[in-house]
């Protein structure tokens, strides 16, 4: 990520080539014997301009699907919009949600569907000092100097109940503001409309640009939750009768569930005792099974007063339930 | 022997160029410089603009360079010219290649002429005798892109009344 960053900040390098407006000036001088003299004279000097090329990239950054849940809120697609040309130049965005191949649309986000990058913090920031900024089309649309990056984030709601998996796209299309760019064939000459006034040329990607990105439903997520399934007192009060005091012990139920698709890698799961409370030896089982307190072959020990089970790779989805027993000193 | 024919073509096409040059007496790129002595100097950049007529033939022409995008070959021409009335000898043109271009290989020509590089304006020798130091300052041999003067040694003399011409490619960076 920190790639982007620099991106962001590069300075304006050669590879669009030479600046618009530079003028390129070449004089040559010549030495000779005149009557056993000699003498030296300069030619003229041969100047011309360098014209604006006007032309656009734009980049998906995101490597696979973006991982949501059904519904969802505020949820980014990444894109690097590039000035591939060699002059300063004014660019518009706009998003396309209807697109085919897809089992939902992307619902443009009610905070707004395009964030520009504000330079803070690299990534979509909904909030907070380094809030990125919302693109309202004519009024703050971005200028690139030549070979300068931006990052763009088309942002979304995602619709309820949709099925795990499904896939929904989006695009990003950008176009140069330049009259008569954007579209335009490549090589179309623009008379005088390049930078300072320079002509400019239409380059090959016609002065536009346009990417899509994909949303998938139901990426990998664990959770945890922990419950008290059984109190039972010194007393053999049980439920919501018992009292907790020394000597009570209460049996832990701990769920922990993977959902979405995918695989969670080294799943482990570990739990430290508080001190009030002294661990019941031989108490843990997994999914219903007794485990032993010892490290050996079970996927379960009980070591410096934790409890650790080790599941290893984890497909989704499944859940797993550990209990236990302790007792409240 | 590509390099060879490409050489050939440069040199009649640069020949071809020259009354085309010679009718071309008004604007900045084309006047002569004003300079004492009897060499008169006309130094001029041009690029080549292909056409396709109705037919499909495809015919380039070649006009002055005046806005040009980057990758563009731009053609420098020097004309010299004795006005004077008797042989001018020793004649040795000297070209600091301009900025935000890169000497295209192969494109220099000089009827008649040494033809010289230098990497730093003052040791001036044949690309096989030129060296550049790499990042471990060792000394590689130098490519066009090292380059940064041309030399021009007219052999013999020229008469009066007669003119010559040299001249390169050069690529917009």
């Amino acid at each position: 990520m920190s790639s982007l960053f620099f991106l962001l900040h590069a300075p304006p390098a050669q590879a669009a080539g030479a600046p618009a407006g530079t003028v390129i000036s070449n004089q040559v001088t010549l030495g000779y014997i005149d009557g056993g003299v000699a003498t030296t004279t300069s030619s003229n000097i041969a100047t011309f301009t360098v014209a604006e090329i006007i032309d656009v990239s734009l980049a998906a950054q995101d490597a696979a699907p973006v991982a949501v849940n059904s519904p969802d809120t505020s949820r980014a697609l990444t894109m690097l919009l590039t000035n591939i040309g060699n002059g300063s130049e004014n660019f518009s965005l706009i998003r396309n949600n209807s697109l085919p191949g897809n089992q939902f649309d992307p619902v443009t986000a009610a905070i707004g569907g395009i964030f520009l990058e504000s330079g803070a913090q690299t990534g979509f920031q909904v909030s907070g000092p380094n809030v990125d900024t919302l693109y309202i089309s004519g009024s703050n649309d971005p200028v690139l100097a030549a070979d300068a990056s931006l990052v763009v984030y088309l942002v979304s709601d995602i619709p309820s109940s949709l099925a795990l998996g499904s896939t929904g796209l989006s695009s990003l299309n950008v176009v140069s503001l330049t009259a008569g760019a954007a579209g335009a064939a490549p090589g179309t000459p623009l008379t005088g409309l390049g930078t300072g006034g320079v002509d400019a040329l239409v380059g090959a990607n016609s002065a536009t640009a346009s990417t899509t990105s994909s949303y998938q439903v139901g990426g990998l997520a664990v959770s945890v939750s922990k419950s008290v399934a059984l109190i039972q007192d010194p007393q053999g009060r049980t439920g919501s009768t018992a009292i907790i005091m020394p000597g009570t012990v209460l049996t832990y139920s701990v769920s922990l569930r993977v959902s979405g698709n995918g695989t969670a890698n080294n799943l482990a799961f570990n739990d430290p005792l508080p001190a009030e409370t002294s661990f019941v030896p031989n108490s843990i089982t997994v999914n219903g099974a007794t485990r032993t307190d010892a490290v050996d072959a079970d996927d379960t020990n009980f070591t410096s007063n934790t409890i650790n089970v080790i599941f290893s790779n984890t497909a989704a989805p499944v859940t797993h339930v550990i209990t236990f027993r302790v007792t409240v000193n | 022997m590509k390099t060879l024919t490409l050489l050939n073509l440069i040199l009649s096409l640069s020949i071809a160029a020259v009354p085309a040059a010679y009718a071309q007496q008004t604007g900045a790129q084309q006047s002569s410089a004003r300079q004492p002595g009897s060499i008169e100097l006309k130094h001029v950049a041009e690029i080549e603009v292909k056409t396709t007529d109705a037919k499909g033939k495809v015919t380039i022409k070649r006009t002055p360079a005046d806005k040009a995008i980057p990758g563009t070959e731009v053609i420098y021409t020097t004309t010299f010219k004795n006005v004077g009335n008797k042989p001018a000898g020793n004649i040795v043109i000297n070209n600091l290649l301009p900025l935000h271009t890169t000497l295209v290989a192969g494109s220099v020509f000089g009827t008649n002429t040494d033809i010289t590089y230098s990497v730093d304006g003052k040791i001036f020798a044949t690309p096989n005798k030129l060296t550049v130091k790499d990042q471990a300052g060792k000394d590689i041999p130098a490519t066009v892109k090292d380059y940064t003067h041309i030399r021009w040694s007219f052999k013999g003399n020229l008469a009066a009344g007669k003119s010559s011409q040299v001249g390169f490619r050069a690529k917009i960076n």
